[in-house]
């Protein structure tokens, strides 16, 4: 059907009709190509007034308008969308705004990237100095940024031997590192100044894990060791043991070294040699699940109801509660795969092995059969990679070769929430053909990077040096909100300049004044392409 | 309409402009109410009413429901799917408005990408040409709002 102002289309002040004349062959609505015909009929054009609808503008209101679908259908649309597109339909209209800006949305696009905080701001509406989930994401993204940028190195002294194992807790800014010195130490983040340390535990230590409620260390004796927070105490835990009783204990009961260890929010998980993984209910400190692997456990990363864990050289991804297997990866990496990192949402594995390799695998479809697709591969390393840590989109990587890789995975992890509903595969083929090498390659160090972790702004690296290295990235950041700043003012002044503009043609206001320059001293091209004005060349020029 | 072999049951769809399509149980039964209402006893003499789809979209929706019943492989299936979501605008809203009406998950989802994929790369302006959206903002607002979202737009 072609829409067309017919001929005899009355148009009064009021009303402007666009009759749909119905053609049997076309079968698509198409607007007309050739020009609109509208002829008033006699004696109403007089009456036209300017407020009235154009031809084109009737024409234009025929057409539905994709805001006149159902919210719940327009919602589904917006969950297709990666949060930059959000940002731009939320400048659309009032109904995309109010749709594409809900709390909800961006709550699940911040979960979707970078997990949501075990213990979450309050986000009551419209309470002006709580953030809302849109504008955490908007800092965070920003911060996401920053590792491309200029850094400073602090340098943490202390340990009188290798470091096996740092961890990072961002959210209460300390950093807990330990290593072959038997000592668990706790430093500030900000300032990089030592804190306090454990009495020796006996053993190497290489694991530890951390969150605001309890701090784990795992030795080679095969024990955990864990401090629960004390309240009020502004470093959270009593590391000596000398200020609150009955907040240390020990749990032993692995046959071999625990080589990992990790938290949520009910569960201790820990790996080990002796070829299982453990889950321990966090209050009643019991094991609760065995997950019995091939070989020896390097490393694990539990989410939500599962936990992946690498084994030998293979990578298993199991179900916490039943403790069943729901996939595995056979032969990552040659030799060893030594570590492990996945995504917020679940279904991206990171490892990193012997082999120097680095790979990323998607796991799709319903879980107990699901498909696993490798991604990418990177080789940044020319030894094995001892250590990954992920933070949406950075993936950072440690090695034997003593150097530290990050790789922006941001363009692989296409965040899509209806394709995750759909258990569909997000990553196409051309994806897989694009894949980047690590955007940075930071250097210098002695070999044998055992651990890394990041977090916030900062990248936390320990290794057989026996120094634990800060890079902080921060006055990237400061400079990052500067910039943010002035480009939010570029864009202000560009829109008071449009509206003046407008303004002033809607007056009729003077041209500009550079055409009124132009008309004042025209320019001449004679045939051989030379300029010249009126007045001919000057002297200098002559001469 | 939709003539089918006697072996295989048919089902009578009425569309709000009273036409009646027939179509095979195994296809029909890919609408999630199609479904609820063979299990509450409809479609069994009469037609089943669906007052919220017009027949020219229903046709589609038919056409859709037989491809995805047939044994097309998985890439045929894809190829067909891309060329049937390449409609106008005012088609597409037909046919999601129907497909969530009928609950087809299948095509709402391709229905609702396709839309997606249509705003994607696109300005605020550029959207509103393409969708027919009016700019209800005042200058101020706007302004107000494209600085809230600075960051969506690569300056």
């Amino acid at each position: 059907m072609a829409f067309e102002c017919q001929k005899s289309t009355e148009v009064s002040k009021s009303l402007a009709i666009c009759v749909e004349k119905s053609n049997s062959n076309t079968e698509h609505l198409e607007i007309s190509k050739s020009p609109l015909d509208c002829y008033p009929k006699k004696g109403i054009l007089s009456s036209l007034s300017s407020k009235q609808l154009s031809c084109n503008d009737v024409l234009l209101n025929c057409r539905r308008s994709i805001t006149d679908l159902p919210p719940a259908l327009i919602s589904e649309i917006l969950s297709c969308l990666d949060p930059q597109e959000l940002g731009i339909v939320s400048c659309v209209s009032r109904v995309l705004n109010s749709l594409a800006t809900e709390n909800s949305v961006w709550k699940e696009v911040y979960g979707e990237r970078w997990g949501l905080p075990i213990v979450p701001a309050p986000l009551g509406a419209g309470v002006s100095n709580e953030k809302s989930w849109k504008e955490l994401f908007v800092e965070r993204e920003y911060r996401s940024k920053i590792f491309l940028s200029r850094y400073s190195i602090d340098t943490l002294h202390g340990h009188t031997e290798a470091v096996r194992t740092v961890s990072l807790l961002a959210s209460a800014k300390l950093i807990f590192t330990s290593g072959y010195d038997m000592i668990v130490r706790m430093w500030d983040m900000e300032d990089g100044l030592y804190i306090a340390s454990s009495r020796p535990l006996g053993c190497t230590i290489r694991a530890v894990a951390a969150d605001t409620k309890l701090l784990v260390a795992g030795g080679t004796d095969g024990f955990i060791q864990g401090w629960r927070a004390v309240e009020g105490l502004k470093h959270l835990f009593d590391l000596k043991g000398s200020e609150v009783p009955n907040t240390e204990f020990r749990i032993w009961e692995h046959e071999g070294p625990i080589t990992s260890l990790a938290l949520d929010p009910t569960r201790i998980y820990s790996g080990s040699w002796d070829m299982t993984v453990r889950i321990w209910d966090r209050s009643s400190l019991e094991c609760i699940k065995i997950l019995r692997h091939g070989d020896w456990v390097w490393s694990l990363v539990p989410h939500d109801t599962t936990v992946a864990s690498t084994s030998g050289s293979d990578v298993y991804v199991w179900d916490t509660n039943s403790g069943t297997l729901l996939t595995v990866i056979h032969s990552a990496h040659v030799g060893n795969t030594y570590s492990l990192a996945r995504s917020h949402t679940e279904d991206f594995i990171f490892t990193g092995g012997e082999d120097g390799a680095m790979h990323m695998f998607e796991i799709t479809g319903p879980k107990p059969e699901a498909n696993v697709f490798k991604v990418a591969t990177w080789m940044p390393h020319s030894g094995p990679v001892y250590s990954l840590a992920f933070e949406f989109p950075w993936l950072v990587s440690a090695s034997s070769d003593g150097r530290l890789s990050l790789v922006d995975v941001r363009k692989l992890l296409r965040t899509n929430r209806r394709s995750l509903r759909k258990n569909v595969s997000r990553v196409t083929d051309k994806d897989r053909n694009n894949v980047e090498p690590p955007q940075r390659m930071l250097h210098g160090f002695g070999p044998n990077l055992f651990s890394v972790d990041v977090g916030a702004d900062r990248i936390v690296c320990g290794g057989e040096e026996g120094v634990v290295r800060i890079w902080n990235f921060s006055k990237a950041l400061e400079r990052e909100r500067t910039a943010r700043a002035m480009r939010g003012i570029r864009l202000e002044n560009r829109m008071r300049r449009r509206r003046l503009q407008i303004e002033m043609s809607s007056k009729g206001g003077r041209t500009d004044q550079c055409s009124v320059a132009a008309k004042k001293n025209p320019m001449h091209v004679d045939k051989s392409g030379v300029w010249r004005n009126k007045h001919g060349m000057s002297g200098k020029l002559k001469a | 309409m939709a003539s089918s072999e006697t072996t295989t049951k048919v089902l009578k769809l009425k569309t709000s402009d009273n036409e009646v399509f027939e179509v095979e149980e195994k296809a029909a039964l890919q609408s999630g109410i199609i479904k609820s209402m063979v299990e509450d006893g409809y479609g069994t003499d009469d037609a089943i009413p669906l007052f919220n789809v017009e027949k020219k979209t229903l046709a589609k929706i038919v056409e859709w429901l037989k491809k995805h019943a047939s044994d097309a492989s998985k890439d045929e299936l894809e190829k067909w799917d891309a060329d049937f979501v390449d409609v106008d605008t005012d088609s597409l809203y037909d046919l999601l408005l129907a497909s969530n009406y009928l609950s087809v998950e299948v095509l709402l989802g391709q229905l609702v990408q396709k839309v997606a994929d249509m705003i994607k790369g696109k300005q605020p302006e550029e959207i509103r040409k393409l969708f027919n959206i009016k700019n209800d903002f005042t200058p101020e607002e706007e302004e107000e709002i494209r600085k809230d979202n600075a960051w969506a737009f690569k300056l």
